[in-house]
């Protein structure tokens, strides 16, 4: 395994699925290889000073958007699910 | 005028509609003719209703027989075939999204696009095949199989709406719907040698449409030529009450608003940094043409400077895997779908890195940190079209890889959509169009525009596509 300098161990791999409810038996190893090797490339942004800057969530400007009465939100009976 | 019906563009089949030259009938059936002949080939569709179409089509025909053109005014697609991506949902249709987890799952509901299509008198011949979940660059990663390119079997289509692309090259179809959270209608229609527009986020509804990064999934057209799509953008544009993000900005008309559209005195940013990535030789000289040929029209060419592009992948890698993580955490296979463990290895690694990058301690490293660099790329665009009109460049570094070359990169996608990732995350719209030829395989131009600019963008390449013809050739996979 070539080595990285953000190294995703396999334990972390293990924690993450089970966070997310996912099974990856087997798959421990080539996935903490592709999460170190992501997370690698990732630090090209620390050369960016993000500092005193806002984050940027949407883009469209929208906000506070709300049902109007004519137009309610529950578009589908539950039974039909 | 009954023989290669599939072959029409929009326009032209919805004239010999109105011209009652040939029915609705006679067009799908030679779409699924085509479909039969070719479609083995690449494997660009997955679900075909093929009885459902034919009843569509014939409700068609006997509006147009009932009412002449003026069945036009409430259906101004009447009768036309069209193709959707799989991530659509489709009430009563299979939709799978090409992933295992939702095979075989029947909609109970219709998204907002192919509503509006439907509603428009379009008929849906088919869903096409993509990366599961929309999580891939190639469409080798769908749960099925992949999808190859119509110019070279050996060859992915691009993804991830690789089917819907393939189908248009393929005149399996008239057009097709596809979505795209970045590069993936722009990448394969560049790909496969078709037209592609990557509206503005918010600008067409995403209610319906299966999930993966909701702050920039856009779904828009694929077509044949830049004026079909207009068309095609013009319906499905507009404000949605079911989508809380669509955007209050009226639509325009938009395959009106190309006709007049002037390109002379227009201010084409080219941005260094864009062309100083390893290109392909032959890519760089097509996209150099494309630009010369736009001069020759009368624009202007502006050297501008944006961002390195590296730092959009890394943006667009932390932010994809992180909202992919939460809209797959509620596929439990309970109400709907398969249990979790039906996830393909793609959507389980983005949802793994994704739930990492969320987590508490390394949150603000990550997400937090790519969300304050969108701000400067927002900003850097923001200036940018302070001086120009729109933004040219190649869609894609190179032109479409071979089967497998992905696989060995944990971001291949990302990478593939270098050129792409920037305005994706910043919102913009964007078109792909065909400019020439490298290795004998489509090179795509891509000229982005400013937030809901549809009509620059679609108007300029409205113009190109006058002059030249590379949206004309087709594979020879089928001649």
């Amino acid at each position: 395994m070539l080595q990285y300098e953000c190294m995703f161990s396999q334990d972390e791999v293990k924690h993450i699925a089970k966070l997310v409810k996912l099974d990856v038996t087997d798959q421990e190893e080539i996935l903490s290889e592709m999460f170190s090797q992501t997370l690698d490339y990732i630090k090209v942004l620390d050369e960016l000073q993000t500092q005193d800057l806002p984050e940027t969530y949407q883009v469209t400007g929208t906000k506070n958007v709300f049902q109007t009465q004519e137009h309610p939100c529950n578009t589908l009976d539950q039974k039909r699910l | 005028m009954t023989s290669d019906l599939n072959k029409l563009t929009l326009a032209q089949a919805l004239m010999g509609l109105k011209d009652k030259k040939f029915t609705s009938v006679d067009l799908v059936s030679a779409c699924y003719t085509q479909i039969d002949k070719v479609d083995s080939k690449v494997k660009a569709f997955l679900a075909l209703p093929k009885e459902k179409a034919l009843e569509a089509a014939k409700r068609a025909d006997r509006l147009i027989a009932d009412l002449g053109l003026n069945a036009f005014d409430k259906h101004p697609l009447l009768g036309v075939p069209y193709a959707c991506k799989d991530n659509f949902n489709t009430k009563d249709i299979e939709t799978t999204a090409s992933s295992n987890i939702l095979k075989a799952y029947i909609p109970p509901y219709e998204s907002t696009v192919t509503q509006k299509l439907n509603d428009a008198g379009a008929v849906l011949i088919g869903k096409t095949n993509m990366d599961a979940f929309a999580h891939g660059s190639s469409t080798e990663t769908s749960d099925f199989f992949p999808t190859l390119n119509p110019w070279d079997t050996k060859r992915v289509a691009g993804g991830s709406s690789g089917g819907s692309a393939a189908a248009v090259a393929l005149d399996m179809c008239t057009f097709a719907v596809g979505s795209e959270t970045s590069g993936s209608i722009r990448g394969p229609a560049a790909w496969c040698g078709v037209s592609g527009v990557k509206p503005t986020y918010g600008r067409v509804s995403r209610f319906g449409v299966i999930a993966m990064a909701s702050s920039t999934d856009s779904p828009g057209p694929i077509g044949k030529t830049i004026d079909d799509c207009a068309y095609v953008l013009s319906i499905l544009a507009g404000k949605d009450l079911n989508d809380a993000t669509t955007s209050d900005v009226t639509p325009e008309i938009y395959h009106e608003k190309i006709q007049t559209y002037q390109i002379k005195g227009k201010k084409i940013g080219v941005p260094k940094s864009y062309f100083n990535i390893d290109l392909e030789t032959g890519v760089k000289s097509a996209v150099m043409g494309a630009l010369k040929e736009f001069e020759k029209q009368g624009a202007r060419l502006v050297d501008i400077e944006l961002l390195d592009p590296k730092y959009s992948i890394a943006v667009y890698t932390i932010l994809q895997r992180s909202e992919v993580s939460s809209n797959l955490a509620r596929f439990d296979g309970i109400r709907f779908g398969h249990p979790r463990t039906a996830f393909g290895f793609e959507a389980k690694k983005r949802m793994m890195l994704g739930a990492y990058a969320l987590s508490a301690g390394y949150y603000d490293q990550y997400y937090s940190k790519a969300q304050k660099v969108r701000t400067l790329i927002v900003a850097d665009f923001k200036r940018a079209f302070d001086n120009v009109d729109f933004i040219a460049g190649p869609t894609m570094p190179t032109v479409a890889l071979k089967l497998g070359e992905g696989a060995k990169n944990p971001m291949f996608g990302e990478m593939a959509d270098v050129l792409i990732n920037p305005s994706s995350i910043a919102g913009l719209t964007a078109v792909s169009i065909p400019c020439g030829f490298s290795q004998n395989l489509p090179v795509g131009l891509q000229l982005l525009g400013n937030m809901f600019a549809e009509s620059e963008v679609l108007g300029a390449s409205y113009i190109y596509q006058q002059v030249t013809s590379f949206h004309k050739d087709k594979p020879k996979l089928y001649a």
